[in-house]
Order: C-alpha cells, then sequence, then structure tokens
C-alpha cells in the first residue's frame, strides 16, 4: 500500500509539499477549513479533509486519524511550531516532519533560546530583565546603548521604548514599568541592545536527530515590510568569507546542541561592523526555502521526507557546493501605497512567467476568489542564475512577465524594487524598504494614460459583441479590490 | 467624459478631452490579439508593447484592470461605455456620477443655466470632508437629478450637461 502523507497547511506550501510527496510515490492528504474551499491545495491533494480551523488541533488530528495518513508535514505557519500539536500527532503514532516537541518548547521561549545560545558561545544580544525594585541603571549599562526597553510579559509594543543613554533610563524605565503593570499586571522589564540598520541573515539547517547536523549555508532576508519578508536570496552579497563561516557554525552548534532533527532555520541579525547576533530558530520549512533549493541542488521536502520515513537514516552527510545565485520575491494580495493593507478580489487573469531559470510555487488558480481571511501571499516567484546581478536583472523580467489581473497586489512595488540601486548592488538594511517607501509607489506617465486609455475604449467597444470579447465574461465583476481586513496565520 | 485611473490606491483624473486638446503629441495606438490572451498594441511612434486587460463593472461604473511589464493598472471611468455607438459615448460625455459614497451639501447650479470648463456644481459631504464637483468642459446644465441633503452612492447620477463644443458656439454666433 502507498503510504500518505498529511499536509497541515493550505495554498502554495501544501502545493510544494504534495508534489515531492507524488515524485516520491505518496499519497496526499489535504485539508480544508471554511471559507478556503476554492483554495488550490483542494484540487491537488489525492484527498481532502474538512477541518475546523487550520488552527484546531484536534480537528487536524481527526483528519489525519480519518485519512489513515502515515506522515503529517505541517507546512510554515499555523500549528508548525506549536510542540502541542507536534507531541498530539505524535502520540496518535503519526510521523511528524519537523523537531520534537521538546526542541520546540526550549526554541520557542525567547529566554531558553538565548540561555542556550549563550552556553553554546553564540552571540546573543546583550540583554536583562529587570524586576521592580531592581538597579536597572547597573542592568543598563552591561547591556549597553542604544538600547531597548519593553515589558517582560506578553508581546508586542506595549512599553517598548528606544533608550539612547545611561541618563534617558530611568524615566523610560518608570513609564515603561507603570505600562507594564497596567497592561500585563507585571511591571518587569525586558533590556535588549538595539542594533541599528541591521541585516536579516539567516542559515538553513538540517539535523539528523542524534547530535549530527549539516548547514544548507545562509539566505539573506533584510528586505521587509511590517517586519515581514519580501525580497529573499541566497547566499548574501557582501559578507566576509570569515563572518559567514563563524555564523554557518555558530548555527551549527546550535544543531549538536539541541540534537535537532530535520530542516530548521537559525536566525541572525548583522550589524554594519559585520557582527552577528543570534536571533531565533524557526523550528519548521521557511516560506523561502527555494532560494537554498537553487543554490544548493538539494531538495529540501524531499530530504525532510526521506528522513521521516526511515529516522535511522543520515539523509545528508554534508554541505553541497554551492551553484550561483537564487532569489525569491513573494506575491501578496496587498496594497502597498495604503500601508500593505490586505486586498481582496478575484483572479481574473492569471499567467505565470516562464523561461530559464524561473521557478514558480502558486497558491492561485484564475478564477479563485482571494478573501482577506487568510494569509495575503499569493505564491512565490523564485529565479536563479550564475551571478548577482543577473539573478536581478532575471528577476525583473519574470516579474513583468507575471499576469494577475483582478485584484490589488504588490507586484508593481516588487518590480520597482528590482530597478533601485541599493537592491541591485545588494547593500539594504532591515528598515529600508519603510524608509524608500515613497520611491517604490509609480503614478502612471502621459504614455502610460494614453495607452490605457485607448486599449481600453477598444477593448470596451469589442466588449458589446461578446464573440470578440476578451478575458473572462463581464459577470465576473470584480469585487473592490481596495478592502481592508484581517489575515489569519501568521508566519516569518 | 472623465476616467479616473487608480493605481495601487491613488487616483489621477484624465478627461478625454484633455488627451485630445495634446494632439500634437499624443500617440495613436493600435491593438490586436494575440494568442494567450495578450494584446499587442503598436503606437504610431513605433512603441511595441503587450498587455491583458480586463473590464468589469462595479457599482455602476466601469472598470478594468491592465498589466503592462508587471505594472498592475486599476482604472475605473464614470459610464461605462457598454455601446459601440457614437450616440452612447456622446451621452456619457454629458453626466457627471458620484465617485464615492456622501451626501449632497450644497447645489450651486439649476437647470437651463450655462456654465463654464471648471465652475463649481455642487458640494459633496464624505468622509467628513467636503469634496467641490466641477463642470468638466463649458455647456448648459440639462437635468439635476439630485437635491441638497440627499445621500449618494458610487454610480448615482448627479447631473446631465450638454457640452458647448466650439462647432456648436460658431453655428450659434451665425
Amino acid at each position: 500500500m502507498k503510504k500518505k502523507i498529511l499536509v497541515a497547511n493550505r495554498s502554495e506550501i501544501a502545493c510544494r509539499v504534495f508534489q515531492a510527496a507524488r515524485e516520491m510515490g505518496l499519497a496526499t492528504v489535504g485539508i480544508v477549513a471554511p471559507g478556503d474551499e476554492e483554495g488550490r491545495h483542494v484540487t491537488y491533494a489525492d484527498e481532502v479533509i474538512e477541518v475546523t480551523s487550520y488552527l484546531d488541533i484536534q480537528s487536524v488530528v481527526a483528519a489525519a486519524q480519518k485519512s489513515k495518513a502515515h506522515l503529517i508535514h505541517p507546512g510554515y505557519g499555523f500549528l508548525s511550531e506549536r510542540p502541542a500539536f507536534a507531541r498530539a500527532m505524535e502520540a496518535s503514532g503519526f510521523g511528524f516532519i519537523g523537531p520534537r516537541p521538546e526542541t520546540m518548547e526550549l526554541l520557542g521561549g525567547k529566554i531558553s533560546a538565548k540561555e542556550l545560545a549563550a552556553r553554546e558561545g553564540v552571540p546573543t544580544l546583550p540583554w536583562a530583565k529587570v524586576g521592580v525594585g531592581e538597579d536597572i541603571l547597573e542592568r543598563a549599562k552591561t547591556v549597553g546603548f542604544p538600547l531597548l526597553l519593553k515589558a517582560s510579559a506578553g508581546g508586542g509594543g506595549k512599553g517598548m521604548r528606544r533608550v539612547d543613554s545611561i541618563e534617558g533610563v530611568f524615566s523610560a524605565s518608570e513609564s515603561a514599568s507603570a505600562e507594564a503593570m497596567t497592561a500585563f499586571g507585571d511591571g518587569t522589564l525586558f533590556l535588549e541592545r538595539l542594533v541599528e540598520k541591521p541585516r536579516h541573515i539567516e542559515v538553513q539547517v538540517f539535523g539528523d536527530g542524534n547530535g549530527h547536523g549539516v548547514h544548507l549555508y545562509e539566505r539573506e532576508c533584510t528586505l521587509q515590510r511590517r517586519h515581514q519578508k519580501v525580497w529573499e536570496e541566497a547566499t548574501a552579497p557582501h559578507l566576509p568569507e570569515d563572518v559567514r563561516n563563524q555564523i554557518l557554525e555558530a548555527a551549527l552548534k546550535l544543531v549538536r546542541a539541541t540534537r535537532y532533527r530535520n530542516a530548521g532555520t537559525v536566525e541572525f541579525l548583522v550589524d554594519s561592523e559585520n557582527h552577528f547576533y543570534f536571533l531565533e530558530i524557526n523550528a519548521r520549512l521557511q516560506v523561502e526555502h527555494p532560494v537554498t533549493e537553487l543554490v544548493t541542488g538539494v531538495d529540501l521536502v524531499h530530504t525532510q521526507i526521506h528522513q521521516a520515513l526511515d529516522p535511522s537514516q543520515v539523509v545528508l552527510l554534508s554541505s553541497p557546493s554551492l551553484r550561483g545565485h537564487a532569489i525569491e520575491v513573494r506575491f501578496y494580495a496587498e496594497d502597498p501605497a495604503q500601508g500593505f493593507v490586505p486586498c481582496a478580489g478575484k483572479v481574473a487573469r492569471l499567467r505565470w512567467p516562464t523561461g530559464t531559470g524561473i521557478r514558480v510555487e502558486s497558491g492561485i488558480e484564475e478564477g479563485q476568489a482571494i478573501g482577506t481571511q487568510f494569509d495575503p501571499m499569493l505564491g512565490k516567484l523564485i529565479v536563479s542564475a550564475s551571478s548577482r546581478p543577473q539573478a536581478v536583472e532575471r528577476m525583473r523580467f519574470a516579474l513583468e512577465e507575471t499576469v494577475i489581473l483582478g485584484l490589488g497586489t504588490n507586484q508593481a512595488f516588487l518590480r520597482a524594487l528590482t530597478l533601485h540601486p541599493a537592491v541591485q548592488e545588494g547593500k539594504v538594511d532591515t528598515g529600508f524598504l519603510e524608509r524608500e517607501l515613497q520611491s517604490f509607489l509609480l503614478s502612471p506617465s502621459d504614455e502610460d494614460l494614453q495607452l490605457l486609455v485607448q486599449c481600453r475604449a477598444k477593448e470596451g467597444k469589442r466588449g458589446a459583441h461578446p464573440s470578440e470579447s476578451i478575458g473572462t465574461s463581464r459577470q465576473d465583476a470584480m469585487k473592490s479590490p481596495w478592502f481592508s481586513g484581517r489575515a489569519e496565520g501568521a508566519r516569518s | 467624459m472623465n476616467s479616473v485611473l487608480k493605481i495601487a490606491g491613488k487616483k489621477r483624473i484624465v478627461s478625454s478631452t484633455a488627451t485630445a486638446g495634446a494632439s500634437e503629441k499624443m500617440e495613436v495606438w493600435t491593438f490586436t490579439h494575440r494568442p494567450g490572451g495578450w494584446i499587442l498594441g503598436q503606437s504610431s511612434t513605433g512603441r511595441r508593447t503587450k498587455l491583458m486587460l480586463q473590464l468589469g463593472h462595479e457599482g455602476g461604473r466601469g472598470t478594468f484592470t491592465a498589466s503592462v511589464s508587471g505594472t498592475l493598472w486599476h482604472g475605473e471611468w464614470t459610464q461605462p461605455d457598454e455601446s459601440s455607438t457614437a450616440a452612447a459615448e456622446e451621452s456619457q460625455d454629458s453626466k457627471l456620477v458620484a465617485q464615492f459614497p456622501g451626501k449632497v451639501r450644497k447645489l450651486l447650479v439649476e437647470k437651463g443655466l450655462s456654465v463654464k470648463a471648471g465652475d463649481p456644481l455642487l458640494l459633496i459631504e464624505a468622509m467628513k470632508m467636503e469634496f467641490t464637483i466641477r463642470a468638466p468642459y463649458s455647456g448648459k446644465i440639462e437635468k439635476v437629478f439630485v437635491g441638497e441633503g440627499q445621500q449618494l452612492s458610487p454610480g448615482d447620477r448627479l447631473i446631465d450637461m450638454e457640452e458647448l463644443t466650439d462647432a456648436a458656439q460658431t453655428s450659434s454666433d451665425i
């Protein structure tokens, strides 16, 4: 009997795993939550089971039991990093594709992860926890300036303050502590050094679960908006060889120390002087894994599944050699001009690009209605080339060849990125997109307007004769594409 | 006729009369359909570009999205030109239509009044701001569809105008 794999996820990542599974001769099981019936992954799976929500552990476990799947792939986001989910699946006898639940727990805690890194000699940003009444000035001096002062309890921006010097500590801490007390009932503060204009560099790792692991080099994901990655590449440009080797080795130390199992990503911040600091470990497959696949030739999802099928086998013996450069961009249904609010609409026309060095991971189909209930990512466009400059040019070409009609997307914004000198040179920091946003927003030129007005007028006349009408019918009229709402399933 | 082109939420009003006014510089495009759903545009100045276009209707307005070289343009215009007849196109030019939900705050014209291009016709209150609707061209007010205090939905007709063209002015002079 064919082995079965259930993918506890939706959209493009579910389709990505289905591809690997089918190539390997496995049967595929998808899940679908209310509101997502039109999702592309629903068409793609051999079998589909309804769940109440992609976040409902019991419902997803029940789907796995009903389908009699052998393996569970969690994808990213949703339940992928919930120890309780991995534990429930393993307790029910399913093979969970990812690290052990204990590893997730250790890495999921901000402080426990930092303490682990410190024990292993991996640099972390200096930090300190200060209880009410404790000597904050002394701790602040040890952390160094500038620093970020925030509530120890809870997350988000509540009670978060930037402090530039020792003089500012006392007043900032008083108000932050009072705010933390009101918001969380706990005035304990967390101090952390602030890195100015950092780069985000991460290492793809793969562990055999017994203390052996390999890295698959680094990715740079510095271009972000609202703390979400937009453009990712492998490998990182302008990273001195010795720094890079130190970062790769630091990542491996953490893999060995945790006896890490399966694929993971160790994230670092790198400052302008190339000092690097451990941020966190993402205990799952990343959205941006394709760029690593393209420069290493390793199929990460195949490797994940191979290991889960036979845990005693070491699937990756050593780091592969590198070839060329790869870049990924994420298509979001959002409006960059309106603070990146999600857009809803119907995909009236869809044409992904083809050509040398172009890879597409699509989460949508033509005719599909896109709401704002789920994450606004529509798919990913990935290019590879022999050099970084050529990859940037190829990305521009691929973006120009892509057509998504019917809803607002960040496509033009992405294309504008490929034309920006700082992006072309690979010299950016994590605040770049938000600082430079205005330069990426286009207004139509008079030439553009003439073309559009004339084409619209001509096609409008054709539309009077249905036989000559192009595209989908007029009944497929769009819903307002400029609609904001909330999305389910955050991830990075 | 006014077309409102909106890109990533930014609006730009294009008047077809203004476009025609710049006729010396104007590029004239011809379009052919290509397999794959492409429209191939070729201009009088020798430019060649391919694009895709989707037409639709939304709240009484015509909409289109076009994809040209990786840029998505979202356009709306005051009246969908469903008919290919010249008469229908002319009649679109003579109408003014609400672009957004709001309320008529003040009516500044009445039937039969002659106005010049740019003259204020009515004030609309929306999103706690006041917007002035102005005459897109010189002409005569043919019909007023709304009253002060009236709620407006996008696509509601406001005023019909009869355009006074140069030809009409010339003939009246005689």
